[in-house]
């Protein structure tokens, strides 16, 4: 059930995303990598939690989540520091 | 920017979404088991285990001989370490536990040792033929059962998992080589020989134990152990590991007897703790591990937490192959079980050799020998039977998270990353010398642990 939800989520974000922005290649592949790192995360934090792995999970969260929400972030913010870059170069 | 959807976006999140789903839903699924079984497999495998025709474990069979299970440290300790040292180290045991139980200390508390004992108790006893108590078909008016040995195989296999058995292998015995796994005598006290002898029924008398030549099928298998509270030696709550492991172990056999007994078959085992033969080598055999730098077999389900039993029949049965899932390559890098044994009982050496450590190895095999001597006089120490070899090792680990299947399966295809994963583990799995890996009272906290803290459905099965 949670990974339907979580599915759901992700697919509802996707759409909105995709009406509400003009995306360019680069951020699919950020975003796509971002949230299959998110999610494998995600999937192995609570897989050491069920194991009783508390320290794991803590650093499953460091070496695997962060780098998957740095690129998930990415992917949002990198087109709009281009674009500021852009006008100000144009300026 | 876009007010509305387009046809062509809709389409587009439409597979994103989709592609959402399934990549959420497929994150568990990355555990999944090698499919349908293959003869000569033991079922239900994870992909990256291989069989092989030959175990990864070198035998010379010529240079092995039967082995008797009283020149292990179980029954020849006081020997190996003389009478003296023998009684300082028994009396420091006791002096020991004494004064852990007196200061409540953690893992050696009053309900720490309640628990060790009652896990141990209502073990049925040890009778080579088996209670010998349900009904035979011959008793009920009925033919006895009949069927394949792949057929019995399986059969032999569901019974025993459903009486609460782990993995299922099966070894021919040979008198020139896998014969001379069965112990030539049986353990202490009573050290009766094992023989074979070309008759129709087995027997025991006061000297020996007569197992027909045709009950040359061994049915190995494995009783998982709880990965939980093995993290918690060496306490008294990390001893009860295997402590209740054996009772259900025994419990097993006992059951595995009879239902051989009620189908029309014989069978013959132990009489004594771990006696009727070399349960690691069998266990190597069978495919239901690889041996390791512990010198205890690695299983891909449980890693190192198994315990492994044998029962010899006369129901014929399908062999299974060895297998090979990386472990001996895997532990020429890895020296993590090594660095953290307190009494340095296990060998630093990057490859395995065959020169045994003392009379309580059997030659005839290239491993890790141990000095077993040492590895019982920390037990001494310690009060318990440790297990921190079997808490560190990288392969002692559930199988919730998928990253260790992955990891498994890196270790199976290449040796290339074995460092780099023996540090990861490290720092994920830390551990300090001489210490449980977790806080024992952290345990008693837990009122939703798993039954027997084990999970039945570990090891990629869907049953």
């Amino acid at each position: 059930m949670l990974w339907l939800l979580v599915g759901i989520i992700i697919g509802g974000g996707a759409i909105w995303l995709i009406a509400k922005t003009r995306i360019v290649w680069y951020q699919y592949v950020l975003g796509i990598l971002g949230v299959a790192l998110l999610l494998f995360t995600l999937q192995n934090y609570l897989g050491f939690l069920a194991e009783m792995e508390g320290h794991a999970a803590g650093f499953s969260l460091l070496i695997m989540g962060l780098p998957g929400l740095v690129l998930a972030l990415l992917a949002v913010v990198l087109p709009r520091l281009l674009n500021q870059r852009k006008s100000n170069n144009a300026d | 920017m876009p007010e509305n959807l387009t046809r062509r976006q809709f389409i587009k999140a439409l597979g994103l979404t989709g592609a959402g789903v399934t990549l959420a839903s497929a994150a568990p699924a990355l555990a999944a088991v090698s499919g349908d079984t293959r003869p000569g497999d033991v079922p239900y495998r994870y992909w990256w285990v291989k069989n092989v025709d030959q175990p990864t474990t070198e035998i010379d069979w010529a240079q092995m001989k039967r082995y008797s299970e009283w020149r292990t440290t179980r029954g020849s300790l006081k020997e190996y370490r003389g009478a003296e040292k023998d009684a300082s180290y028994l009396n420091l045991q006791k002096e020991n536990l004494l004064k852990f139980e007196t200061e409540q200390r953690p893992g050696y508390t009053t309900k720490d040792f309640a628990l060790k004992e009652a896990v141990g108790s209502g073990r049925p006893p040890f009778l080579f033929m088996g209670p010998q108590t349900a009904s035979t078909p011959e008793e009920r008016g009925v033919p006895r059962y009949e069927g394949s040995p792949e057929e019995n195989a399986r059969i032999v296999r569901v019974a025993l998992r459903h009486m609460g058995a782990g993995t299922v292998g099966f070894v021919h015995l040979e008198p020139e080589t896998t014969r001379k796994l069965v112990y030539d005598q049986e353990p202490s006290p009573g050290k009766k020989s094992n023989v074979f002898e070309n008759i129709d029924i087995g027997y025991e008398d006061d000297q020996k134990r007569v197992i027909p030549e045709k009950a040359k099928y061994a049915i190995v298998f494995s009783v998982q152990m709880s990965q939980e509270t093995m993290r918690y030696g060496p306490t008294q709550l990390g001893s009860l590991t295997t402590t209740l492991t054996y009772t259900r172990m025994w419990l097993i056999l006992t059951q595995l007897h009879e239902f051989l007994r009620s189908m029309g078959y014989q069978s013959f085992g132990t009489s004594a703790v771990n006696g009727l033969g070399i349960y690691p080598a069998f266990a190597v055999l069978a495919g239901l591990g690889e041996m390791s730098r512990l010198n205890r077999v690695i299983t891909p389900e449980y890693g190192p937490n198994a315990r492994f039993t044998v029962l010899l029949t006369d129901l014929p049965l399908a062999p299974t192959k060895p297998i090979d899932f990386g472990v001996m390559r895997f532990c020429r890098d890895c020296k993590t079980c090594a660095e953290f044994c307190p009494s340095g009982a296990l060998s630093m050496d990057r490859d395995p050799s065959w020169e045994v450590k003392g009379p309580w190895n059997n030659p005839g095999h290239k491993a890790y020998f141990e000095d077993s001597v040492k590895c019982r006089n920390y037990w001494n120490t310690c009060g318990t039977n440790c297990g921190i070899c079997f808490a560190v090792c990288p392969y002692a680990a559930n199988d919730e998270a998928s990253l260790h299947n992955i990891v498994k399966g890196t270790i199976a295809t290449t040796p290339l990353l074995n460092s780099l994963l023996v540090s990861a583990d490290r720092q994920a799995f830390p551990a300090t010398m001489g210490e449980p890996m977790k806080d024992p009272e952290s345990w008693w906290r837990n009122e939703n642990l798993a039954e027997c803290g084990i999970d039945s459905r570990a090891g990629g099965r869907n049953i």
